[in-house]
């Protein structure tokens, strides 16, 4: 893929390059949709929204990463959403125990998928991880996916969440260690060499 | 052994995703040959890294290429179609010039022309329907209408010596003595105006004809464009 080419024939209003682009990122950005917003419809929501913004201001794209500028777009997508949840919260329908109070954190528990018992672990592992993503601030969830999800440096995080570098690394510092107290209460999902980890700490 | 610092843990994030200059690098690396405590926060940070990238990337639940409705793409127009796309501003155009010339005139006549030829116009059959009792007479029209007109004179030149004047009469004879002395002055407005009226209705109408036709033409070409541009990229 010419992805210059692509990108010079979009900023000249060539919708076919422009939805090649699309077929080439449309797993990226879904991803990163998908982790900073925890509902598979929601990301997909924000990832057309991010694709159709993109597509209307891609003269604005002046070079550099194109993976970032793109991943901006569904970041700015995501915030929107989650500013709009933040108005009009919903109430989630909580499962409840037998004495009528919620189950902790029902999503990660909640066994969508009907695969053997191997799988169930990967899933359950999935759901563990996205649970701790999800009790993040949504500026440490953007810039830890943006970093240990998709692989961007700090420049490109930069442009990506639009915030300086500095901030970057005060940030994903912050992130990091949250995360790792709360993958702590998931210690019998995790991997082993994590948890030996663990034990040696302990000891 | 003290907890390192949160600028410790930061320099360990920036360390573990390579982004310390190679001072900074050395520096570190030697800390953490001397410090456990500093080497245990990498290892768990490592950890941490590494189980997130255990979550897997999922493939998109559907293709989000776009349509050329979704991008705001509209069909290109016919060459023609930028002439007939100003039908809008021609007939805004047309309307204010059709305005000035049916308005205008009649704002730049003097006040006082106005009043006498309605006047007149109340005035013309009175004086036809008094011909027509004299029986066609000419002659005696202009003698009758003389004096008509002359006869509230009489009331008021009696009230006079009597001192007497009364608001009601002065009126009357200064209301039926001016149509008879500006009759002649407003006859020539009276014999134009037949002229003038229907000349301009039939540029009204050729215009507001011109006008409608452009807009049905530039609605129908637009109509026409757009389904045929739909039908294309259904096809496609």
């Amino acid at each position: 893929m010419d992805e210059p080419a692509l990108i010079h024939d979009a900023q000249h209003g060539d919708l076919d390059a422009f939805n090649r682009l699309v077929l080439a990122y449309q797993d990226n950005v879904y991803n990163t949709a998908l982790r900073i917003l925890g509902d598979e419809d929601l990301a997909a929501d924000a990832s057309q929204e991010a694709f159709i913004s993109a597509f209307r201001s891609i003269t604005s794209f002046r070079g550099g990463s194109f993976r970032a500028w793109l991943l901006r777009t569904v970041t700015n997508a995501c915030y929107d959403e989650l500013r709009r949840r933040k108005r009009r919260p919903t109430i989630p329908l909580e499962p409840l125990t037998d004495d009528d109070e919620e189950v902790d954190s029902p999503r990660w528990l909640a066994d969508t998928s009907m695969s053997p018992e191997q799988k169930a672990e990967a899933v359950e592992l999935e759901h563990a991880i996205q649970h701790c993503l999800e009790s993040l601030p949504a500026d440490f969830r953007t810039v830890v996916v943006l970093a240990d999800l998709q692989g961007l440096d700090y420049a490109e995080i930069s442009t990506a969440a639009h915030v300086p570098l500095g901030t970057i690394k005060s940030r994903l510092a912050r992130a990091r260690l949250r995360l790792r107290e709360c993958l702590q209460s998931f210690r019998e999902l995790l991997p082993a060499a994590f948890r030996l980890e663990e034990e040696s700490q302990s000891s | 052994m003290t907890q390192p610092s949160f600028r410790d843990v930061e320099t360990l994030t920036a360390y573990l995703d390579g982004q310390l200059d190679s001072t900074h690098h050395q520096r570190l690396e030697s800390r953490l040959g001397s410090e456990p405590e500093l080497k245990a926060t990498l290892d768990a940070l490592i950890e941490s890294r590494s189980v997130l990238h255990r979550l897997p990337q999922r493939r998109a639940p559907r293709n989000f290429m776009l349509t050329p409705k979704m991008a705001g793409i509209k069909p290109p127009l016919p060459r023609a179609y930028p002439i007939l796309r100003f039908a809008s501003a021609f007939a805004g155009f047309l309307f204010l010039f059709v305005y000035a010339a049916n308005f205008l005139p009649q704002m730049s006549l003097p006040l006082g022309a106005a009043a006498p030829a309605m006047e007149l116009q109340s005035a013309a059959p009175a004086q036809d329907s008094m011909r027509n009792q004299a029986g066609g007479s000419c002659d005696t029209c202009t003698s009758e209408a003389t004096i008509v007109a002359a006869a509230p004179l009489a009331p008021s030149a009696k009230a006079a010596p009597t001192e007497q004047p009364t608001f009601e009469p002065t009126i009357a004879v200064e209301t039926q003595t001016q149509p008879a002395e500006s009759y002649g002055s407003t006859s020539s407005t009276l014999e134009r105006r037949p002229f003038n009226l229907p000349a301009l209705s039939l540029v009204e109408l050729a215009v507001l004809g011109v006008a409608i036709l452009a807009g049905l033409a530039a609605l129908y070409i637009r109509v026409r464009t757009e389904r045929a541009f739909a039908k294309k990229n259904k096809t496609e």
